[in-house]
């Protein structure tokens, strides 16, 4: 038994490592690009910010053309849980609060 | 027995009646109005009954889209079940390597959209991403705006990259849900882990794949915001898929006409293939009890 079971743990391990590689350097890109001045990402190569910077952060929460946009999102996802609050309440609903959760759950994913 | 009749009770409808009108009956009619007419500017319509339809269907434009769609979501579909029943039965059984991968691979599905195209097209580029600067440099040429190969690598790695984990936590569901007492009897048996899988996982996971399948065909058939970041229906017109198209006709063109007439038989295509999946769902499920 325990010859046969070695040799698949270990493959299940590559597999899920690679997989979760796959998952997060596309997201691993994104976050450090966010840490990057406009400079260095368009003129050096580089695998770590090497200028570390919050200026991008700073701009998109003070700036309003940029923060409106939270904002209009936090007004759209409101309305769109008032909204689907009916057709929630037109649904004979056995346990409250699992749907409860389930909707706000919903309505808060901004896309 | 005399029945009283009382007919207001039809009053506590109304409502539902009305929000209902708002949100899916008046702009579904509104669609329904402008594919069967047309209208030169201004707010003058006329009638041309099935013109538009006719127009449509012969012409080769909306059967492109349509066949690029269907590639695109049969190749997804061939990437992403497989791939997600492989992650899904690598994935450790239980303690805190099992929450931590829950975890990391729920963070794809949590990013909106608009960020996945996004994601995907700095990724892509040669010049400022990490996949198209590798690639680059390891001579292969990747352009994924020029070259439409590389477009559609492109947006399938994206959708692959995006969406396997819903399959892949949904087999996991599946898998956890299966008895100890089958492994246990498969022991016994001296099976094999590949005769494990497909005579005892892949069977038990029958349901939640048919799930998969269902919901992944769907999302992928109407695909818009993904690749409409990535190149907006480029290069010329190698990703436009069947969403991507009608925006094109109905807000670029502005073809009220045609895009509404394309619209209800792109809902009707859906519809249909949507039953098709249930009623094949629902036989799946009573063999299952049957059994």
């Amino acid at each position: 038994m325990s010859k046969g079971k070695h040799p698949t743990i270990r493959l299940s391990a590559v597999v899920m490592i690679a997989y979760l590689a796959f998952l997060l350097v596309p997201i691993y890109w994104l976050v450090i690009m966010s840490f990057k001045s406009n400079s260095e990402i368009l003129s050096m190569f580089t695998l770590f910010p090497e200028n570390f910077t919050l200026k991008n952060y700073q701009t998109s929460l003070t700036d309003p053309s940029w923060y409106m946009g939270y904002v209009n999102s936090f007004i759209y996802v409101s309305m769109n849980t008032v909204i689907s609050l009916r057709d929630q309440c037109q649904r004979p609903v056995k346990s409250h609060d699992i749907d409860l959760r389930s909707w706000i759950i919903s309505a808060f994913s901004f896309r | 027995m005399e029945k009283t009749t009382n007919q207001r009770a039809w009053f506590l409808v109304i409502p539902v009646l009305i929000l209902v009108a708002f949100s899916s009956i008046i702009p579904m009619m509104t669609v329904v109005n402008y594919s069967f007419q047309d209208s030169f500017g201004g707010n003058e319509f006329f009638w041309v009954g099935l013109e538009w339809y006719r127009e449509l269907l012969q012409s080769e434009r909306p059967w492109d889209a349509f066949g690029r769609q269907l590639l695109f979501s049969f190749i997804i579909l061939l990437i992403e079940v497989p791939l997600g029943i492989l992650v899904a039965l690598s994935m450790p059984k239980k303690g805190f390597a099992a929450s931590i991968c829950l975890v990391l691979m729920a963070l794809p599905l949590l990013i909106p959209y608009n960020v996945v195209g996004t994601i995907w097209q700095v990724f892509g580029r040669a010049d400022i991403g990490l996949l198209g600067r590798v690639l680059t440099d390891l001579g292969i040429s990747y352009n994924y705006t020029q070259n439409a190969f590389d477009a559609w690598v492109t947006v399938i790695a994206m959708d692959v990259w995006h969406w396997t984990s819903l399959v892949a936590l949904l087999c996991y569901a599946g898998l956890r849900s299966i008895p100890n007492a089958f492994y246990q009897a498969a022991e016994i048996d001296q099976a094999s882990r590949w005769s494990v899988i497909r005579y005892i996982e892949l069977p038990k996971m029958r349901g939640v794949l048919m799930i998969a399948i269902l919901l992944r065909f769907m999302d992928s058939f109407m695909i818009y915001t993904e690749p409409f970041v990535l190149t907006g229906g480029g290069p010329g017109n190698a990703t436009t898929f069947l969403s991507i198209d009608l925006v094109k006709m109905a807000l670029g063109q502005f073809d009220l006409g045609p895009a509404a007439a394309f619209s209800l038989m792109y809902f009707l295509v859906i519809l249909l293939i949507s039953y098709v999946f249930y009623t094949v769902m629902i036989t799946a499920d009573k063999d299952e009890v049957a059994q």
